[in-house]
């Protein structure tokens, strides 16, 4: 039984973590339809910030998140004002042009901290004990800030006035021009909010585990599986399908063995996609 | 005019020839640059070209998989996991059964490409982003899968000792024989790759150009999308087993699903010609060794070429390439080119005596036939080739089309007329196949053909044109048509495609760029393709729209021609002219409702039709009821 | 009254799309206050004209002038902020949007106070809006769909407001209804510029009308004057 409920918390900790990962990605796809390959990269980036402000520079890990927030902010607001709102309704070109990006961040990391994993000195250390269940620490705050980001999001979407253009934006682009909205100011600010949000969980996530520069491509995978899963450009949708993952990552990782459970993830999104192509949330986004 | 005939074959033999023969250059440059690699003695000798040739020739083979699948505009991050398999079936069928190099390659290419069929089924009812992203998932699952298959395929530890393909009593292993087996794998790959993007090349290009028209004409985008993939994941497949036959082991690392994102920059920075994942592939390969010790600077530069080749030079470098030399060509023909424009212009020049003499005949016609207002007697004997029952399509609370029902026989002109946002478009959308309707049912000769996809729909004997121009644009006007020809199991004969040339004035511009066309003739080209694959039904959304009044008359010649063959027309126009005179019958459509269906000259004098057109006489007439929102959230459903 | 003062003025207004002239030279105007109507036949170029004075389509001669500036290449964003707002052709509501969230939109260039009382009054004023503006404006009917384009325009008050075929695919019931909402808006004192293929409800709305035909302007005047010849334009 104790078992049973340190599995299950184990892996809703693993899916609030998975949601904080795939957060920005799903909102770049819900409001500027792009898949954005460099989400992964933007991760490291975030991480590698944070590693230098805490690590090399010496000071408090909270102005090292800040650091993360604000340096991959600006490098999304940059690259959609200038790059992707360029080819913003080719979405092959948009793949493309991010696959780019994520190429050029991997390269700066690698030239300036080099290949080998970096250990990042202990920022969140200890572990909760409740009952007969262990939560550590650092996975605690992932979760608090899981939960406040994905608010946060909700809450600029759906209750402020930008987030209403947005999505006004995203329905019909020509006809909330005409409403006074300017997209080249509030797409890269949209972007830069994706791509912070990806620096957000790289600094808070990559202390607990590791930071490379190429430990981008599990966040991708894991983005890629909630969007998938979830429909894409489904907010809610990828929120649900991000804590389904971690409690089967976390269930088949305990009863039936470590390498089976992503298999049996990504065999499954496969059949999933045979039966309802349109996630679990998803409208007809489909051919989006 | 036997002379213009002659001239009109002439050109459209030619061109056909030179299409074909451009089609060809590249790969034949392809195939011979690989091939001289494997020719040259010392070249075989030298140490560093022994484990580099092997290398570029495994980018070049991922490459061209990315290559195949973006002529039919699928991004696919799937060369990685086709490399793995054709490398595990190399690995298994040289441990396990026999190392005969032909084997090998029939094996190697055979597996990939079988896997592929059953996922192309899943996969391919995804389009552009989705597909994009379930690629790279699949790059995943293989990965996993090959992990955890310890037992036959050696887990993470991977399979070692794999003995090198051999043919008689040569090994393939290593040295000059290692590098002329590489180059043999990569030739036997692009013959592959080559036959089927020149064999289907317009198909393919049809698909990557304009989709929903390449299926109007009866092409079925999914067997061509499943080609490609199929076909791409065996060459990957080949690039498999050249790695894994030079490294002499299988391991998972080998084929990371990240990798593919070099193939996918080889292929996208190289360009669309056959040259293009060839250069890329080499340009790659230079740039990977030339940094091998700063990885972090060929990453860099990858990174900003993607970047660059997609906002400044969509067609890559073969691409950028291919246009200037076409602007050279351009310069350096000058004068020729002048002379034509000349012609087209000038008072006297052929051509522009031919346009005026079609517009002449087609008044004069028009105006023999129709005494303005009174339709011609067309007598309705034929068999009813299309049956609409009770069609009806909503769009969220909107119903855009309403229980409507007609029949169209052999030989008959049914105009649809109503005011914008009638629904008349969307009918023709149900019909032709473009759109799944909420209720009803449509046969086309007899058979039910309600929700059959465009192509089907197009095979049975029905095809449409679209009220935007829709042509091949990137093409010439006789690839158009040879287009159209090769889609479509019906075709018209050769002295009639001349005629419907010549009628639309067409025929003087058989090699100009359809995009480079103007309006009005685009606009007649996208009319002339439905025509001419002989259908035994045609639905023309708005074909005068944007033309000018002078051009107006080659609409009436037009029906008349298809008419006078046995089909049977639906118009659906606003220019009320024109549907006098070719219209016997009307039906008119408002807020999706069928509202009088009968000759024009009670139609439209129906005052119901008049009020739909200009609005009620006065608000007196509509009932006035507190509770009219409710009343009119009824009318809509 | 006020002595009516000019709002908008074209001169010499030519639109292309590709080859084709979309308008040819339009000489219109518009006075504060005023209701004007443009009719025409299908493709005569109503909604080039409505598309040109919002700005969503390149003016390719001539000049627009509002409240005295040019605005022949202002901004599509910079002319809302002016004060012209535009329901356009085929409704085109924020199909994804709630009826709210709509009208939120519409009223982007406002404070958020002057706003919140433009949206009360609406809901007032048509309680159908408020009855549903939960609602996802996709699933509403075609008549409630332009209620939501019409509303969505007037949140900001705009000085000049355009109709681009308000009645398009509307029952007989619903034009009336939307008619009435137009008659309200004129209650308020904005200048309205309708564009129609339906004459005759439109008439009734306007003081002065234009006929258009294949882009050029065929008679301006008062509706009286315009009348018969708007009535016999050969829509058939």
């Amino acid at each position: 039984m104790n078992e049973i409920i340190q599995t299950t918390v184990g892996g809703l900790t693993l899916g609030a973590q998975y949601a904080l990962m795939a957060l920005g990605f799903s909102l770049a796809f819900g409001i500027l339809r792009v898949i954005n390959f460099a989400h992964g990269a933007l991760y490291v980036v975030g991480g590698y910030v944070a590693y230098f402000v805490t690590g090399q520079i010496g000071l408090p890990y909270v102005f090292g998140v800040m650091a993360a927030v604000l340096a991959t902010a600006a490098i999304g607001y940059l690259f959609e004002l200038f790059i992707i709102e360029r080819r913003i309704d080719d979405h092959l070109a948009t793949i493309v042009l991010t696959l780019g990006l994520s190429l050029i961040g991997g390269a700066a990391m690698l030239g300036l901290f080099g290949p080998q994993a970096v250990r990042f000195p202990p920022v969140v250390s200890g572990t909760l004990q409740l009952g007969g269940v262990y939560i550590p620490y650092g996975r605690i705050l992932v979760i608090v800030v899981a939960a406040f980001a994905i608010a946060a999001v909700y809450l600029l979407l759906y209750k402020t006035q930008m987030g209403g253009a947005l999505r006004a934006l995203t329905d019909d682009r020509e006809m909330a021009i005409a409403m006074g909205m300017r997209p080249k100011v509030l797409f890269p600010l949209a972007f830069a909010i994706a791509a912070g949000l990806a620096g957000l969980t790289g600094a808070l996530v990559t202390p607990q585990f590791s930071l490379a520069p190429f430990v981008g491509e599990h966040v991708l995978m894991i983005s890629f599986l909630a969007v998938i899963l979830g429909g894409l450009g489904s907010l809610p949708g990828a929120v649900i399908a991000s804590v389904l993952v971690g409690l089967v990552e976390s269930f088949v990782g305990v009863y039936v063995g470590g390498s089976w459970a992503p298999l049996i993830l990504f065999t499954g999104i496969l059949v999933l996609l045979v039966i309802r192509p349109t996630g679990i949330l998803g409208h007809r986004t489909v051919n989006a | 005019m036997p002379e213009t005939s002659i001239t009109k074959d002439a050109a459209a033999l030619g061109s056909r020839k030179r299409g074909l023969a451009r089609a060809m250059v590249a790969p034949a440059v392809a195939i011979i640059l690989v091939g001289l690699a494997a020719a040259t003695p010392k070249f075989t000798a030298d140490p560093f070209l022994l484990s580099f040739v092997p290398t570029v020739l495994v980018t070049l083979l991922a490459a061209m998989h990315v290559w195949l699948l973006l002529r039919v505009d699928l991004l696919s991050f799937g060369s990685p996991p086709f490399m793995a398999i054709g490398g595990y079936t190399l690995a298994l069928v040289a441990t396990n059964y026999t190392s005969n190099a032909f084997v090998l390659v029939l094996a190697c290419f055979a597996v990939p490409a079988l896997m592929a069929l059953p996922l192309a089924v899943v996969l391919l009812r995804l389009r552009g982003t989705y597909f994009a992203l379930v690629t790279f998932v699949l790059a995943q699952v293989v990965m996993l899968i090959i992990i955890i298959a310890e037992g036959p395929l050696g887990g993470s530890s991977g399979i070692s000792g794999i003995p090198p393909a051999t043919v008689g009593g040569t090994e393939f292993g290593a040295g000059g024989a290692l590098v002329r087996f590489s180059v043999a794998v990569a030739i036997v790959g692009l013959v592959v790759a080559a036959a089927v993007a020149i064999t289907w090349r317009r198909h393919f290009a049809a698909l990557e150009e304009n989709e929903p028209l390449a299926a109007s004409l009866g092409l079925n985008p999914w067997i061509y999308k499943t080609l490609a993939f199929v076909v791409g994941s065996g060459v990957a497949g080949l690039a498999g087993l050249i790695l894994i036959n030079q490294l002499g082991n299988a391991h998972p690392d080998s084929f990371l699903p990240l990798s593919s994102v070099n193939h996918l920059a080889a292929a996208v920075i190289g360009g669309a010609s056959f040259l293009g994942p060839v250069i890329g592939a080499l340009l790659l390969s230079w740039l990977v060794h030339t940094f091998a010790s700063q990885a972090q600077l060929s990453q860099l530069f990858l990174g900003a070429a993607l970047i660059i080749v997609t906002l400044f030079a969509r067609g890559g470098i073969t691409g950028v390439v291919g246009d200037l030399s076409r602007a050279g060509a351009k310069i350096l023909g000058r004068t020729k080119t002048t002379r034509l424009d000349e012609g087209t212009n000038g008072p006297k020049g052929p051509r522009n005596a031919e346009k005026e003499d079609t517009v002449t005949t087609a008044r004069e016609r028009a105006n023999d036939r129709t005494p303005l207002g009174s339709p011609r007697q067309v007598v309705e004997t034929g068999d009813v080739v299309l049956a609409v029952d009770g069609l009806s399509k909503s769009f969220g609370g909107v119903k855009a089309v309403n229980d409507v029902s007609f029949e169209l026989r052999r030989g008959d002109v049914l105009g649809v007329i109503g005011p914008n946002g009638a629904g008349k478009t969307t009918m023709i959308n149900m019909i032709a196949g473009a759109m799944t309707p909420t209720a009803g049912t449509v046969a086309l000769l007899g058979k039910d053909v309600t929700g059959w996809s465009s192509q089907r729909v197009s095979r049975q004997g029905l095809a449409r044109s679209y009220q935007q121009t829709s042509v091949f644009r990137g093409a010439t006007v006789s690839e158009n048509l040879a287009r159209a020809k090769s889609f479509s199991r019906r075709w018209a004969t050769d002295d009639e495609i001349a005629d419907l040339l010549r009628s639309t004035g067409l025929l003087a511009r058989l090699e100009d760029r359809a995009g480079d066309l103007p309006y009005g003739l685009q606009k007649l080209l996208g009319l002339i393709l439905p025509l001419a694959i002989r259908p035994d039904v045609l639905l023309l959304d708005e074909p005068a729209a944007g033309l000018e009044l002078s051009e107006r008359g080659r609409i009436d010649q037009l029906v008349d021609w298809t008419v006078e063959r046995g089909t049977a027309v639906l118009l659906v126009e606003h220019d009320m002219d024109l549907v006098r005179r070719i219209c016997p019958r009307l039906l008119v459509m408002d807020t999706g409702k069928t509202l009088d269906h009968g000759s024009p000259d009670s139609v439209l004098n129906n005052p119901e039709v008049i009020t739909a057109y200009l609005g009620v006489v006065d608000d007196d007439d509509v009932p006035e009821t507190a509770n009219s929102s409710q009343q009119e959230e009824m009318n809509h459903g | 009254m006020a002595e009516a003062t000019e709002l908008l003025r074209s001169e010499g207004l030519t639109v292309r799309y590709g080859g084709i002239e979309a308008l040819r030279g339009i000489d219109i105007y518009v006075n504060s206050g005023e209701t004007v109507v443009v009719v025409g036949a299908n493709g005569a170029g109503k909604s080039s004209l409505m598309k040109a004075v919002i700005g969503m389509v390149p003016v390719a001669g001539g000049s627009l002038v509002f409240e005295g500036q040019n605005i022949t290449s202002t901004s599509t964003a910079k002319r809302a902020k002016m004060g012209i707002r535009i329901s356009p052709e085929g409704r085109r509501v924020f199909a994804n949007l709630t009826i709210e969230a709509n009208m939120l939109a519409g009223g982007y260039t406002m404070s958020t106070k002057e706003r919140a009382a433009s949206m009360e009054w609406l809901f007032d004023t048509f309680p159908m809006l408020a009855d549903r503006r939960n609602a996802k404006a996709g699933t509403l009917s075609g008549g409630q769909q332009q209620m939501v384009a019409i509303a969505r325009a007037l949140t900001a008050r705009p000085k000049l407001l355009l109709l681009d075929e308000p009645f398009l695919g509307l029952s007989p019931v619903a034009i009336a209804e939307t008619s009435n909402a137009i008659r309200v808006v004129q209650e308020q004192g904005m200048a309205v510029l309708i564009s129609e293929q339906m004459a005759r409800p439109a008439l009734k709305l306007a003081s002065r009308g234009y006929v258009l035909r294949s882009g050029s302007l065929r008679r301006s005047g008062a509706v009286a004057e315009i009348r018969e010849l708007a009535l016999s334009e050969d829509y058939l």
